[in-house]
């Protein structure tokens, strides 16, 4: 799969799908509250593949979970901010509007194709009881379009393997059958959270590969790929948003991100890729120091400040502002001047 | 599918292993603890003892009262605790040989010549010494010497007692219903009775049951010295009389749990297996009612509570759970009994056992409604107490289980999806969740049989539970032992059975 980082950000006239705005979510465990998420904002444009990426708790599932209100409540809390998708606002919806958006408009696949599909119930019933529920036509219809999905989605005898179990397949066809049931439905939005993380190198590929080829099918699907993975973001998104501590950190095209990484957090991410492109052997992988800090008490200025290496006195006394440094490119760090090419 | 074959022929061959190694340990047990049958005879005959010297002003005060050693060897040989216990266990699982006394009842088809051919050896041995046993009384070797004994007379016993026997037809012949009658009758020919048997002649329609012409049936009771020289007559023939009178026939052989002889019961005197059986039923029905009435709460008690967890219903169902965990079925129903038995407060339900004694008559007399309500009214406590009982542990499961899979990923799949909660909780979460339960099967199988002696004792019941209970104070070796066997037989099986539902409600199992 050799895909170049895609180079057109796709222009302002974009037909904007979602909109995110001051997003916050928490959970309240044992009288403490954990504001997983912290006043998110961005925008998935239509037919855009964007990427949302950072390192695990940083809230990047949380504000996937909150769009489709899965967060389980208690304990968790979908506090204010609104997400307009299509007009409407996602976060105000009624339970049962919520429910004719799941699924019909947007789709979600999960981290663990091992345990997301019901151990106890077939394939066919797994796929074609959304595709029933949503669409009222009949069974024998409702499992010719799941055999035309599993085909799609390169499983071979799709027919018959309609009546096995999850267990009888392995991690990587689980997560075609995901793929399959998600996108049964033909929805606006697939969210794909981690899609690939639990899977073997050799199947994340194709898995990617799958994806990006069905969004192709599907004119002006778009798709919300959350990953730690910065290797996949490369190969696969258009944009990126970059999250640490349930804030975003950096907004950019996959162009800018890799090239001009602005954000601390960000250059610490790429340095710590294994790089074999570049003739200096690296006797060991840099990371970056220290800790995700406590949710529970973030940190009162900026919350990369307890790791960066350029931290300064003001970096722990306030916080900084998402700044726009470019064409679609925001940084949130004092460092960044506005409009500013400079690499601090 | 051969790996579940394999699996549970593997887990069925664990079985007689784990069988034998269970009974070894309960029989070894047994033997050990203090307080067998012998000891337990002994103790009756000192209470005797001692209320009698109460009430005769102490004449046999001081005396030590018990069985004499001769007797105490005779006894040990005939409960089979002369035995060294692992010999003794062999013989008791059927292994080995030991020595068998069959019980003999001299009755038999005078017009059945086949019959007597077919077993011509053993009667010819039982004829000789009912010949032996005539001489004696008609000499009147034991009679002289002033024994008693008592001989049952049937109708066709005339031609081998010619003349007394004669005279005692045409006295018996009205029947005889009360002891004094029969010392009347008995006097009347010289004789004298001796222990507690009536004699009774053959009716009409006995005979006519049974489809025999005639029968010869008699029964000896013979006092202590006499005993002894009938030993003497009858032991070269390998033909044993017991204290009772009856005849055995002695010998050598394989005679265990394994060709079905459970032996007898101290206490009920019958064929252990017999007796147990006998109390199935009653054991099974409130179990069953008790087990249903446990899910019926229970299930969607706990499926209430795992959805509206922490809720208030949740909380205010907790005080219930805890209550029922902290008390024990058998205290329910003595609560239940106390309130509503028609003691000092309402008199709403019997105060125990399983049915009126009038039920019978009742049915036959085609009064269904009250059979069936006087039915209902005595299995409610019962039914309650089981309820409590396993109240708490099945709610608390049901909730957890499914609370566990309301957590689970299929879940929150099956929410993305867009289905209604009804659906993601009834269908995708409820299935799962029941796995557990359904699989607990195997072990309510054992439930079933065991009853609850508590319970059954507060409530009266004559069943599984209350049988081991009083067979274990009495020390009842052949129904503990009987108990154990179908207890043990039971679980066993019923935790293969349980695998086996599993394997059926749950596709991922597979054995390997």
């Amino acid at each position: 799969m050799a895909m170049e980082p895609k180079t057109n950000p796709p222009s302002k006239s974009a037909e904007l799908l979602l909109q995110i705005k001051d997003l916050h979510t928490s959970f309240s465990v044992e009288g403490q509250t954990a504001r997983a998420v912290d006043g998110v904002d961005f925008d998935i444009h239509a037919g855009e593949v964007l990427g949302l990426v950072g390192e695990s708790g940083c809230g990047k599932s949380v504000t996937a979970l909150s769009l489709l209100k899965l967060i389980p409540d208690p304990p968790g809390c979908i506090e204010k901010g609104s997400a307009i998708f299509k007009g409407r606002d996602l976060l105000s919806l009624t339970y049962d509007e919520m429910r004719s958006i799941r699924g019909r408009e947007i789709a979600m696949i999960f981290q663990e194709p091992m345990t997301a599909l019901n151990p106890v119930f077939t394939i066919g019933f797994q796929m074609r009881e959304a595709i029933q529920h949503h669409t009222g036509v009949s069974k024998q219809e409702a499992i010719g379009r799941s055999v035309e999905m599993l085909e799609k989605v390169g499983l071979s005898d799709a027919r018959a393997r309609m009546s096995s179990y999850p267990h009888q397949f392995s991690g990587g066809m689980r997560q075609r059958v995901m793929i399959a049931m998600a996108l049964s439905l033909e929805p606006a939005l697939l969210i794909a959270d981690e899609p690939t993380t639990a899977l073997d190198v050799t199947i994340q590929a194709q898995i990617l590969e799958l994806m990006l080829e069905m969004k192709e099918q599907q004119q002006g699907a778009s798709i919300l790929l959350i990953t730690h993975d910065l290797a996949v973001v490369a190969e696969t998104c258009d944009r990126v948003v970059v999250m640490y501590g349930g804030k975003i950190q950096e907004v950019a095209s996959v162009r800018q991100l890799f090239r001009q990484p602005k954000h601390p957090y960000t250059q610490g991410l790429l340095r710590s890729l294994p790089r074999p492109d570049l003739d200096r052997k690296q006797e060991q992988l840099e990371t970056i120091p220290g800790m995700v800090p406590n949710i529970f008490d973030w940190p009162k200025g900026c919350r990369f400040c307890t790791r960066c290496p350029l931290v300064e006195d003001r970096c722990r006394t306030h916080e900084p502002a998402l700044k726009k440094v470019g064409e679609g490119h925001e940084v949130r760090c004092h460092l960044v001047n506005d409009e500013d090419g400079g690499d601090s | 599918m051969s790996g579940m074959w394999t699996y549970f022929t593997r887990r069925l061959l664990l079985v007689p292993v784990t069988f034998i190694v269970i009974t070894f340990i309960v029989y070894a047990v047994l033997r050990i603890t203090p307080g067998g049958p012998i000891q337990q005879l002994e103790n009756q005959m000192r209470a005797a003892a001692a209320g009698e010297a109460g009430g005769g002003g102490g004449g046999l005060g001081g005396e030590s009262v018990g069985l004499d050693e001769k007797a105490r060897d005779e006894l040990k040989a005939y409960y089979n605790l002369d035995q060294p216990i692992p010999l003794a266990y062999l013989q008791w699982l059927g292994v080995y040989p030991k020595k068998t006394r069959t019980p003999v009842t001299l009755e038999y088809r005078r017009d059945d010549a086949d019959f007597w051919q077919q077993s011509q050896q053993l009667w010819n041995d039982y004829r000789e010494a009912e010949h032996r046993l005539q001489q004696s009384l008609i000499d009147g070797d034991l009679l002289v010497s002033g024994d008693t004994i008592l001989i049952e007379v049937t109708a066709a016993d005339r031609s081998r007692f010619p003349e007394k026997l004669n005279q005692a037809d045409q006295l018996l012949a009205g029947g005889v219903s009360s002891r004094s009658q029969l010392n009347r009758l008995l006097s009347g020919l010289g004789w004298s009775l001796s222990g507690s048997r009536f004699m009774r002649p053959i009716t009409t329609q006995e005979s006519g049951e049974a489809g025999i012409a005639a029968v010869c049936q008699r029964q000896l009771l013979v006092q202590e010295d006499s005993y002894r020289s009938l030993q003497q007559h009858l032991l070269p023939l390998n033909i044993e009389p017991n204290r009772n009178g009856s005849y055995y026939h002695v010998k050598n052989a394989l005679s265990g749990i394994l060709q079905g002889d459970f032996g007898r019961s101290f206490t009920y005197n019958k064929d252990a297996l017999t007796v147990i059986i006998s109390k199935f039923p009653i054991s099974i029905y409130f179990g069953l009612i008790g087990y249903l009435a446990t899910w019926l709460v229970c299930i969607p008690l706990g499926i209430s509570k795992a959805i509206r967890h922490r809720g208030a219903f949740d909380t205010a169902t907790s005080v219930l759970v805890f209550l029922g965990y902290a008390t024990p079925g058998f205290v329910a129903c003595l609560l239940l009994l106390v309130l509503f038995g028609g003691g000092s407060y309402w008199n709403l339900v019997p105060l125990g056992g399983f049915r009126s004694p009038d039920w019978n008559q009742w049915w036959q007399q085609g009064q269904y409604l009250t059979c069936a309500i006087d039915q209902i009214k005595h299995t409610l406590v019962p039914m309650f107490g089981y309820l409590v009982g396993s109240f708490a542990s099945m709610t608390v499961l049901m909730k957890n289980s499914l609370l566990d899979n309301l957590g689970a990923d299929y879940v929150r799949t099956a929410f993305a999806k867009g289905l209604t909660e009804r659906r993601v909780i009834y269908v995708h979460a409820l299935r799962n969740s029941l796995i557990p339960i359904t699989a607990g099967i195997g072990h309510f199988l054992g439930l079933l049989f065991a009853g609850s002696f508590l319970i059954e004792k507060v409530c009266n019941i004559p069943g599984m539970g209350l049988l081991g209970y009083e067979s274990i104070i009495r020390r009842d070796y052949p129904i503990i032992l009987a108990t154990l066997v179908i207890g043990v037989l039971i679980r066993l099986t019923g935790n293969i059975f349980s695998d086996l539902i599993w394997a059926l409600i749950d596709p991922r199992i597979r054995f390997k």
